[in-house]
């Protein structure tokens, strides 16, 4: 067997570093790297499952074109030349912007931005801006500190006081856990706030369980606190921070008793909560990106953030604001959150874009033109965007759907035309992790399975079919031979000295000129240079409040759907990726929704029954799990479950954007349910 | 004992990678991964710890495995120290199931035999630690080559029985659970854990077993009383025991491997009794035959055999305070003699020392209460009164044998073998 290094590419915090085995031009074995020092014991389950996702008898190998509602072989050459005839025509009859282009996240590195060369060739598309995840506290972190960027992800070792805010990395950044019990075992404390008991709570002293969405005010409640007991550090604020004094005039206004009544938390655990951030030092606070997925996210993420900003925990070992690291992301003119904004300076060929979290009701508003084609590649938006049955009759609506993809998702099934889609393992790219620091070379280590073409390729015959330019194609998409993609990885490396592409086969690098510790040197690429929790551009660009503030997420519907939906990330799967390998579903057969044992009592529903979970938008039904931990007046179904299941939750979402950023704010659903029956 | 996991519960996350490890390793197909996570307190009860488990073979220095096998089928490798489980060798009888008290074995129906986690021997002899210790994420689960004394295994035991596992667990810190709100919960009055044992041996599924020791405490019983057979009868008897005989390889995976089950004399009880068993059926055909046998061999070897079916049993005694139980089949074949040579005052002597067994048990192990014994009980009450009242004899047998069989079932819903479900769990609630 010959080991090569390699790194997954997957929307996942770790990033993990990890060597795999190939014997018999197959993917054998996957095995630890420790020279990544944030993921040095090895992957998680989803990465050692590549050895059954490489090898997967269910993973589409060849073209596959729909005849009669079921899906038939067709070689390459007709597919091209149909999706060839296809364009062309869309293009004449109704102009570029009729083909949308949609690319989500399914896999990383730096050989997708081909594609946008590709789509800019053929005179642009319609494109989706804003982003499924993080961007309201990414740009809430944006506005406040100037970029984001953290202590490297070991330093949380060095913290005293850990603050796991609406995180839960034993689940979705396993490798945190890690530093975390090296500082647990050497004294330090952690505070976890969940309405969930998570199995990171399990090791925390203190779980405060706010009610969903309510989050801001629970940071000013703590702000007050600590403002009023004089534990703030004066020094770091008179320093560095713009805008302290409105700041407090602010928090001071905030009545803690009805903080407490509306968080649901009582006001004991809100004075200990104040009591360990105002008098530990180091604190870490790690905020996760469930709580900014609602209508009041941005802001919520700053109200956080200002409990880092007001006791100075901030550029220091241990005192870190750990929300998103983008220091590995040498490549990027435009960093996340601004890359997710629609550009008004956009030129022509991409002038429309349209909104990723309103993706199905969009669609079926657009005219002139109207989208009459789309083209959807790293990405499952049938199953993952809110109100997935809306973009599924929009795409219903389309004269012609291609779908690139390895397997057949919700997406795939809806497709005219799928094109086997390339895994990590059959075309070298270089990625990084908004996590960890480093630098990464996925390499190509087999040949593509059956039929499969990387995109780079298929863009490459699409142009020879298309008949741009020669010189066009020549600079704008690599040829498809190994040697040419390296050359134009090479090309990438080429302005950043200290990476080359053989450095990066030896191992991760750690992105150069990187700070271990962020904001070491106190300089922030804010308007004022200082860190601002007074934010002119919080009310120019997003029509908020300058200061951070709480906004209760709509509570109109309160009466008809009592419930608040949670749709958080498991450890079993990568959003929609993963779940349909045997060896995940062996540990996790049958799709379920987790309700407080209290709320179950009141509507007679016991463990394992089956239940329907409903609201305006659609319904489902899942068996029921009872968690006598969690919060009552919550119901969790994880994201990921496949419509093909039944139990995908975007059937109950709301395309909804959030405050800032372009988000998407699945969290403000509200449901109801009731027992369906017992088995 | 050189070479053993490491354990520590603080890193544990029970993300499973260990699982996922051991199934690509070893090419294991659905449904029986060796490796497991046991988790306690999955109901997420206010106030109690829930931490995590990931347990596959210990590789015990004295493994009960092993020493119970009829078969012969397990063995050590000398290099590694790994109990090895040979599967050409098994003949699906489960006891080993039984007597692992990790729940390492695991019965594969499809094959129709045991299988179980090899210590990646094949790893191990290159240095190289076994894949769910090489791959834990979080490095809970750890491998050294060093040296685990029997005190330090034993210290660390994550179960109480004490068998030399090649396991070091390095114990939790956080034992309460985090603090929460309370008021968020129902009240702790309500909301206690759930006590309810888990059950690896399930009455229904051994019924061939209930059928085979009653047919041969019967028979056993038959032989020694001195009532007067016809002739004839004794050719019935022996096919009596054929039929016994057929039934207990009813629950085998491996039906034509049965002859297997001789081979372990030395230290399996389920050899020993297969042994006796075939001792007492070459009596009975000696006595058919060739001559006639003298009573007093027919009962020393009889009850020798009701013993030893007893002495499988004591696998159970990790959770009973001692080895006897009212239902065994030895007090059952005393009850039986008693009541065959209507020896009443011998008959109420064992019934009162099965009421006392009884009575004790319940007093001492609440849990194991059950109907089915305590219908039995009942009934041989009745007979016992039944007989002091001189009611008839056939009337007393009915409700005899319906009281035993009664009994006998219930012995087998209430017995209780180590495993982690369960003492996984009692370790939490008291450290």
């Amino acid at each position: 067997m010959i080991f090569f290094n390699t790194a997954c590419p997957r929307n996942c915090y770790s990033t993990c570093s990890f060597k795999v085995g190939i014997e018999g031009g197959k993917v054998k074995l996957v095995e630890p790297q420790p020279l990544n020092r944030a993921t040095p014991e090895g992957i998680c389950l989803k990465g050692l499952s590549y050895v059954e996702r490489a090898n997967s008898k269910e993973r589409i190998l060849n073209p596959l074109i729909r005849k009669n509602g079921v899906f038939v072989p067709i070689d390459w050459e007709a597919a091209l030349t149909l999706i060839a005839d296809k364009l062309t025509s869309f293009k004449e009859n109704y102009g570029s912007h009729s083909v949308l282009f949609y690319a989500a996240s399914g896999t990383s590195g730096l050989l997708n931005d081909v594609n946008l060369n590709f789509w800019r060739m053929f005179g642009g598309t319609t494109r989706v801006y804003g982003n499924l995840c993080w961007p309201a506290g990414l740009e809430a972190t944006h506005l406040t500190l100037g970029e984001n960027k953290h202590n490297v992800a070991w330093d949380i070792e060095n913290a005293n006081l850990i603050v796991l805010w609406g995180k839960n990395p034993a689940e979705t950044n396993i490798h945190q856990m890690i530093p975390i019990e090296k500082a647990l075992a050497k004294g330090a404390r952690m505070v976890v706030i969940d309405p969930r008991r998570t199995q990171s709570a399990e090791h925390a002293d203190l779980l405060i369980q706010p009610k969903p969405g309510t989050d801001a005010l629970l940071a000013l409640a703590v702000a007050k606190l600590l403002i009023e007991k004089k534990q703030t550090d004066q020094a770091f604020i008179m320093n560095h921070v713009l805008g302290f004094d409105a700041f407090k005039q602010e928090v001071l206004q905030v009545n803690i008793v009805e903080a407490a009544r509306v968080t649901g938390v009582p006001l004991n655990l809100i004075e200990k909560l104040a009591h360990l951030m105002g008098t530990i030092q180091p604190m870490t606070l790690v905020a996760g990106y469930g709580m900014q997925r609602f209508s009041n996210g941005g802001q919520t993420i700053r109200c956080l953030l200002a409990l880092n900003i007001i006791t100075g925990n901030i550029g220091k070992p241990g005192a870190c604001w750990h929300y998103a690291d983008l220091q590995g992301d040498v490549f990027s003119k435009l960093k996340e959150p601004e890359s997710y904004f629609p550009d008004p300076k956009a030129d022509e060929p991409f002038r429309r874009v349209i909104p990723t979290a309103r993706l199905g009701e969009t669609m079926l508003k657009l005219s002139n033109p109207e989208i009459k084609m789309a083209w959807v590649e790293r990405g499952n938006p049938l199953a993952q965007n809110p109100d997935s049955l809306k973009i599924r009759e929009a795409f219903r609506q389309l004269e012609f759907k291609v779908v690139v993809e390895q397997f057949m998702t919700d997406t795939a099934l809806e497709a005219d035309l799928i094109l086997p889609a390339k895994n990590m393992f059959e075309q070298s790219d270089i990625i990084s992790s908004y996590w960890n620091p480093y630098v990464q070379l996925k390499q190509k280590v087999v040949e593509p399975a059956g039929e499969v073409k990387p995109e780079t390729e298929i863009y490459y015959l699409l142009a020879k079919k298309l008949a741009f330019a020669e010189d066009l194609i020549q600079q704008n998409i690599p040829e498809p031979d190994d040697a040419s993609i390296e050359a134009w990885l090479e090309k990438e490396l080429k302005p950043i000295e200290e990476l080359s592409l053989d450095k990066l086969k030896k191992g991760p690098v750690l992105a150069p000129r990187m700070q271990e510790i962020a904001f070491s040197d106190y300089r922030f690429s804010t308007p004022s240079g200082k860190i601002e929790l007074y934010s002119e551009q919080a009310k120019t660009r997003w029509n908020v409040s300058e200061l951070p503030g709480y906004e209760a997420i709509s509570e109109n519907d309160k009466s008809n759907f009592p419930y608040q939906l949670m749709t958080p990330n498991t450890k079993n799967r990568i959003h929609s990726q993963f779940g349909n390998l045997q060896v995940i579903k062996v540990l996790d057969p049958f799709p379920y929704a987790t309700i407080s044992e209290i709320d179950a009592r009141q509507k007679n529903i016991r463990p394992g029954n089956k239940i329907k979970v409903f609201n305006e938008v659609g319904s489902l039904e899942l068996k029921a799990k009872i968690d006598a931990s969690l919060r009552p007046g919550v119901v969790v179904i994880y994201n990921g479950y496949w419509h093909q299941e039944g139990a995908c939750p975007n059937s109950l979402t709301k395309g909804q954007e959030t405050d800032m950023g372009h988000g998407t704010a699945f969290h403000d659903t509200r449901v109801d349910f009731c027992l369906v029956s017992r088995k | 004992m050189q070479n053993y996991f490491v354990f520590d519960l603080n890193k544990c996350v029970g993300c499973e990678a260990c699982v996922v490890a051991c199934t690509l390793e070893n090419g294991l197909q659905d449904p029986t991964p060796w490796r497991n996570i046991h988790t306690y307190n999955e109901a997420h009860l206010p106030g109690l710890p829930l931490f995590h488990f990931s347990l596959a073979c210990n590789h015990c220095e004295q493994a009960p495995c092993m020493q119970n096998c009829p078969a012969n089928a397990f063995s050590r490798d000398a290099a590694s120290g790994a109990v090895i489980h040979h599967p050409e060798k098994c003949i699906g009888c489960k006891y080993c199931t039984w007597a692992c008290p990790f729940d390492a074995p695991k019965y594969n129906s499809i094959s129709g035999v045991v299988e179980k986690c090899t210590f990646c021997t094949h790893r191990v002899q290159e240095n190289q630690k076994p894949s769910c210790a090489q791959l834990c994420p979080t490095g809970a689960l750890d491998f050294s080559f060093a040296d685990l004394t029997l005190d330090e295994s034993e210290a660390s035991s994550p179960v109480k029985v004490k068998v030399g596992s090649r396991i070091h667990t390095l114990a939790l810190r956080n034992t309460k659970g985090p603090e929460q709100d309370l008021d968020l919960f129902l009240p702790h009055s309500l909301n206690k854990p759930n006590k309810k044992h888990f059950r690896k041996i399930k009455a229904l599924h051994e019924w061939p077993l209930i059928v085979f020791t009653l047919l041969v405490t019967a028979l056993v019983s038959i032989k020694t009383s001195f009532i007067q057979l016809p002739d004839a009868g004794n050719y019935y008897l022996f096919g009596f025991l054929l039929f016994a005989a057929l039934m207990s390889t009813l629950h085998l995976g491996k039906k034509q491997r049965a002859w297997r089950a001789l081979l372990n004399v030395k230290s399996s009880w389920l050899s020993r009794e297969i042994a006796i068993l075939a001792m007492f059926g070459l009596l009975m055909l000696i006595q058919l035959f060739v001559t006639t046998v003298p009573y007093w061999l027919f009962a020393f070897v009889g009850l020798l055999l009701l013993f030893s079916i007893d002495r499988l049993y004591d696998l159970a005694t990790w959770q009973w305070p001692i080895k006897f139980h009212s239902a065994q089949t030895l007090w059952i074949g005393l009850s039986a003699i008693a009541m065959l040579n209507a020896w009443i005052y011998l008959f109420g002597l064992v019934a009162l020392f099965r009421f006392i067994l009884g009575f004790w048990h319940n007093y001492k192990l609440p849990e194991n209460k059950n109907l089915f014994l305590f219908i039995g009980r009942l009934m041989l009450l009745t007979t016992v009164v039944g007989m002091f009242l001189r009611l008839p004899f056939f009337v007393l047998l009915i409700v005899f044998l319906a009281g035993e069989i009664m009994q006998r079932i219930g012995f087998y819903q209430a017995l209780q073998v180590a495993s982690p479900q369960n003492d996984l769990k009692i370790k939490g609630i008291h450290n």
